[in-house]
């Protein structure tokens, strides 16, 4: 039935069959060309390397254990003793302190070998003393416990570490030494 | 002789009735929305030290990684481009990225290049039930040897277009 009702077409009908399929096929074109496009930003952040430089070692100077007890050179080079340990006339503290570069809007970690405390140990290679270090970033008087995070000022900073040491009654006499390593990175 | 009959609207499609003597021989349907795509976030290589260079890759899942003497800054993480893509629910898409050799970053006269353009969905998006989709892309940064520091931009297009 189907293939007799086609055949019947007249040549008019049948060109018009073949116009209006064009059009549907531009149509389609139509519906399936829309391509859509969008831009976005793409950023990178290159920092400058953090770096840590040590400027000035710690140093206790000298004094005598006696009875013992404690001696403490502060952030700020201040030095004081407790109990009998007598600080040598004369004798002057000084606090480490490491010098930073690096990026300035983005603050860093601070971590130290030891943790709390460093031992410092006599040229024989066994007498020890305990060192209970406090650090800060600047060369304050008063300064308790280890900071662990700081942040730079321009590119620059400094990190200052100071600390208690524990001198047994009649401590070995003696040149007594021990290091310190301070290790920054960018939170 | 063969005319438009007329045409009905159902939904996001176009429906055309096409009638002949009597016999009805052709439907057509148009897709009705066009196919769009919008940006919702840039493609972020986060903070980085240059080192002895390398490559920072943040993948559409916006996780990143290092390769060489790169070092990570944990603060600045990194993230990957989001893109909305809109059209009729279901239909199918190609995604087009942008080439190797095609986008740098730049910060005053130091550049970066970015190549590896990777999406999620990779190749083909399909347009979700509610219309749209979201597109995640990611690349890989090449960092030179001692790249000069700075906040680095630019900018990448992705083209979308109905299968």
């Amino acid at each position: 039935m189907t293939f007799a009702r086609i055949s019947s077409f007249n040549r008019t009908a049948l060109k018009a069959a073949l116009a209006s399929a064009v059009v549907l096929g531009s149509t389609g074109l139509v519906g399936t060309a829309h391509a859509a496009n969008d831009s976005t930003n793409a950023t990178a952040t290159v920092m400058a390397p953090i770096t840590i430089v040590k400027a000035t070692d710690l140093a206790f100077g000298k004094f005598s254990a006696l009875t013992g007890g404690t001696i403490k050179v502060d952030t700020d080079n201040g030095i004081s003793v407790t109990g009998g340990v007598l600080k040598g006339t004369g004798s002057t503290g000084t606090a480490a302190r490491f010098n930073l570069t690096g990026d300035t809007n983005n603050s860093y970690s601070i971590s130290y070998s030891g943790a709390g405390n460093t031992a410092l140990t006599h040229t024989d290679n066994s007498t020890t003393m305990a060192l209970a270090k406090v650090s800060a970033l600047t060369a304050a008087s008063g300064t308790t416990g280890l900071l662990s995070v700081g942040a730079l000022s321009a590119g620059v900073g400094s990190i200052y570490v100071g600390g208690t040491l524990t001198v047994a009654t009649g401590q070995l006499p003696g040149v007594y030494s021990g290091s310190i390593t301070v290790t920054v990175d960018y939170n | 002789m063969c005319t438009a009959l007329g045409e009905i609207a159902l939904k996001k499609f176009r429906h055309w009735f096409w009638v002949a003597s009597g016999c009805a021989w052709a439907v057509s349907s148009v897709a009705w929305a066009a196919i769009g795509i919008s940006d919702a976030q840039g493609l972020a290589f986060g903070k980085f030290v240059a080192g002895s260079g390398g490559t920072v890759t943040v993948s559409p899942a916006g996780v990143r990684s290092f390769s060489g003497g790169v070092v990570l800054v944990p603060s600045g993480p990194g993230a990957a481009a989001q893109f909305v893509v809109t059209g009729d629910p279901g239909l199918s898409y190609s995604i087009s990225l942008p080439g190797d050799g095609m986008v740098s970053l730049t910060s005053g006269s130091n550049t970066m290049a970015v190549n590896d353009f990777t999406s999620s969905p990779t190749l083909v998006g399909v347009i979700g039930p509610g219309g749209s989709q979201t597109l995640l892309v990611g690349a890989k940064l090449s960092v030179g040897g001692n790249q000069a520091h700075g906040s680095y931009s630019g900018t990448f297009s992705v083209t979308v277009n109905y299968n």
